[in-house]
């Protein structure tokens, strides 16, 4: 017995609950997710591996804890895939990338363990950019699955570099999935797919068997299909770990649900210089956002990012940081085997970057950080469209057409600030818009608050692609 | 990118640095979220690009800069690209003296302390063993 969309579109939260109950099987879900991903895939380019094997050998596990009476929590027996940077034991791990297309770790990645102890059930390793986009690219076929199309327009990006966890959560492959992020990459690929994304605070959830693609950046977080199941898969997979350098300490990394901050005391800033340009469709639904949420929270006023070289900060620390983490891959030449033109040489030139300049862009770091904590002084979240446009097509040239500032990305990456994207509308041309929500260092509470106060007010969330 | 911020970088204060300059070839290099867009607005936003007054050149000592990075990467790796990379290089290496010109732009004094901070380490436990990888390494790869 396959279950209906109904159920497979259903959020972790109440899908949880029926399993609980024992109103739903976990084989039953898990089959019925593996069947749709299987048959889907192929038009999506989704997932780069499919685990039916270990996925049945968890879900079979959870029927039986479950029915003995041993319920381990809000993802006990819920599907999900994992980013395909994150090590599996047993299965390839690829990075994306054709020279890593081989690539076994013989162990898991800290995100994996922790969602095993919670009882979840891993359907597939999600397809992305090739590594991340860290050698850059061009085009949204930078991978090697090749681009995954959006559910909502098969002919559009999902954007990157969680490109297939987006497509995945979107078309209902599996209850949520795990993205990363260094800069935008799980922020942009929830607004282009209509889904809820949240970027933890960095260091709170362990990077440990994680692709790494810049050390003082990279972020792993849940792309689920509410605010509220964002939070309740945070409390799973955040947590200190000795394991990785960047990890907070337990009190500071430890998420519990339940304590979220009470919206009718958030304070919400509307930042005015987010984007230098909107599509006036995309920023007449965030207007109608803060029209909804006006009379639910103590405050909605104007806000402005701190002015300074941000994003070439951000670019520069990426670009070293990448090119020490690829060194080997670029001197051996093996980035030619990259599926992107721009892959196979922007690394030699991200090598030549000299040390002093990045020095440089820390030492501005610090003064970006201290910057943009003093609006956490009047602000609780600070609010701004996703991105300034809807899903780019699958064929749009990336760098020559549509490159453009991203003050935000830039800012709440580089200081490590939680933010969480989640749908708030639709183009004419019926493709998501998004709104993303930031607050300061630790304060996801804030951004699920926001995010979820909105969700009780509207149902974009629950809205489904044309894909079935 | 902006080229008014190009002009006037020498000039600007941290306060004034005006934002952002589009992260243009290399940026999309440096940038790994190059952001795509709906065909019916990508016209819009590539007339807002070419609204702007075009690139000031390079000085002489930045575009001697330039020269060096893409004669320094031919050197080592040239014999392994095509004529049209080692355009490309030549192109990126000059995008990315733009950013770097705003970046050394920004006024620092000797006390700006970096964003990398060394952890120190106080017990005597040992590392934990670094589990190994398995499978095919890059260089090896076919």
């Amino acid at each position: 017995m396959m279950l209906s969309d109904d159920v497979l579109y259903l959020p972790v939260s109440e899908l949880g609950r029926r399993l609980r109950a024992r109103k739903l099987s976990p084989v039953i879900l898990a089959e019925s997710y593996l069947a749709r991903s299987e048959r889907l895939n192929p038009q999506l380019n989704a997932y780069v591996t499919l685990t039916r094997d270990l996925a049945l050998e968890q879900a079979h596990a959870a029927e039986k804890e479950i029915g003995a009476g041993h319920y381990r929590g809000p993802l006990h027996g819920i599907p999900y895939a994992a980013k395909d940077l994150l090590a599996v034991k047993g299965y390839p791990t690829t990075w994306g990338a054709r020279p890593y297309a081989n690539q076994t770790f013989d162990y898991d990645a800290a995100v994996v363990e922790r969602l095993n102890r919670a009882g979840a059930v891993l359907i597939g390793k999600a397809a992305m950019i090739e590594l991340a986009g860290g050698m850059g690219y061009r085009f949204a076929s930078a991978s090697l699955t090749g681009p995954a199309k959006n559910p909502w327009n098969e002919g559009c990006w999902t954007c990157g570099s969680s490109s297939g966890s987006g497509a995945i959560v979107s078309a209902a492959l599996a209850a949520f999935a795990i993205g990363t992020e260094t800069w935008g990459s799980i922020i942009c690929p929830s607004g282009f797919c209509g889904i809820s994304g949240l970027r933890p605070t960095f260091g709170r959830v362990s990077r440990y068997g994680a692709m790494a693609l810049a050390y003082s950046l990279d972020k792993i977080g849940p792309m689920a299909r509410s605010a509220e199941d964002c939070g309740l898969i945070l409390a799973a997979i955040a947590g200190h770990d000795s394991r990785d350098r960047s990890s907070l300490s337990e009190g500071e990394a430890k998420f519990e649900i339940g304590l979220a901050a009470s919206s009718p005391r958030l304070r919400v800033g509307r930042l005015t210089n987010a984007w230098k340009k909107c599509d006036p469709e995309i920023a007449g639904a965030v207007d109608d956002v803060f029209d909804a949420l006006k009379k639910h929270v103590a405050a909605i006023e104007d806000a402005e990012l701190p002015a300074g070289p941000f994003d070439e900060v951000a670019g520069v620390i990426i670009s070293v940081e990448g090119a020490a983490a690829f060194r080997d891959l670029i001197e051996s030449g093996k980035v030619a085997e990259l599926a992107d033109p721009l892959g196979r040489v922007a690394g030699y030139v991200n090598e030549q970057i000299p040390a002093s300049d990045y020095i440089r862009a820390q030492q501005v770091r610090e003064i970006c950080q201290e910057g943009i904590n003093g609006i956490f002084d009047t602000f609780d979240v600070i609010a701004a469209p996703t991105l300034p446009l809807a899903a780019s097509t699958l064929d749009t040239n990336l760098e020559k057409n549509l490159s453009f500032p991203d003050p935000l990305g830039a800012i709440g990456n580089l200081c490590g600030l939680p933010g969480i994207s989640v749908p708030c509308g639709f183009t004419s041309q019926k493709l998501p818009i998004g709104i993303q929500l930031v607050a300061r260092c630790g304060n996801e509470r804030a951004v699920l608050a926001a995010a979820n106060l909105y969700q009780q007010l509207t149902d974009w969330h629950t809205r489904r692609p044309p894909i079935s | 990118m902006n080229p008014r911020i190009g002009e006037s970088a020498g000039l600007l204060s941290r306060r004034d640095f005006a934002l952002k300059a589009a992260l243009a070839a290399a940026g999309a290099a440096i940038a790994p979220t190059a952001l795509g867009a709906a065909p019916g607005l990508l016209t819009d936003l590539a007339n807002l690009e070419a609204q702007s007054p075009p690139s000031t050149p390079l000085s002489a000592e930045d575009q001697a800069q330039v020269e060096a990075r893409a004669s320094a990467i031919l050197r080592k790796y040239g014999e392994r690209l095509s004529l049209e990379q080692k355009d490309e290089i030549r192109r990126l290496s000059t995008e990315l003296q733009k950013p770097l010109i705003r970046l050394r732009a920004y006024p620092l004094d000797n006390s700006s302390q970096p964003a990398t901070v060394l952890k120190l380490v106080s017990d005597a436990k040992p590392a934990p063993a670094k589990p190994s990888r398995r499978g095919v390494k890059p260089h090896d790869a076919q």
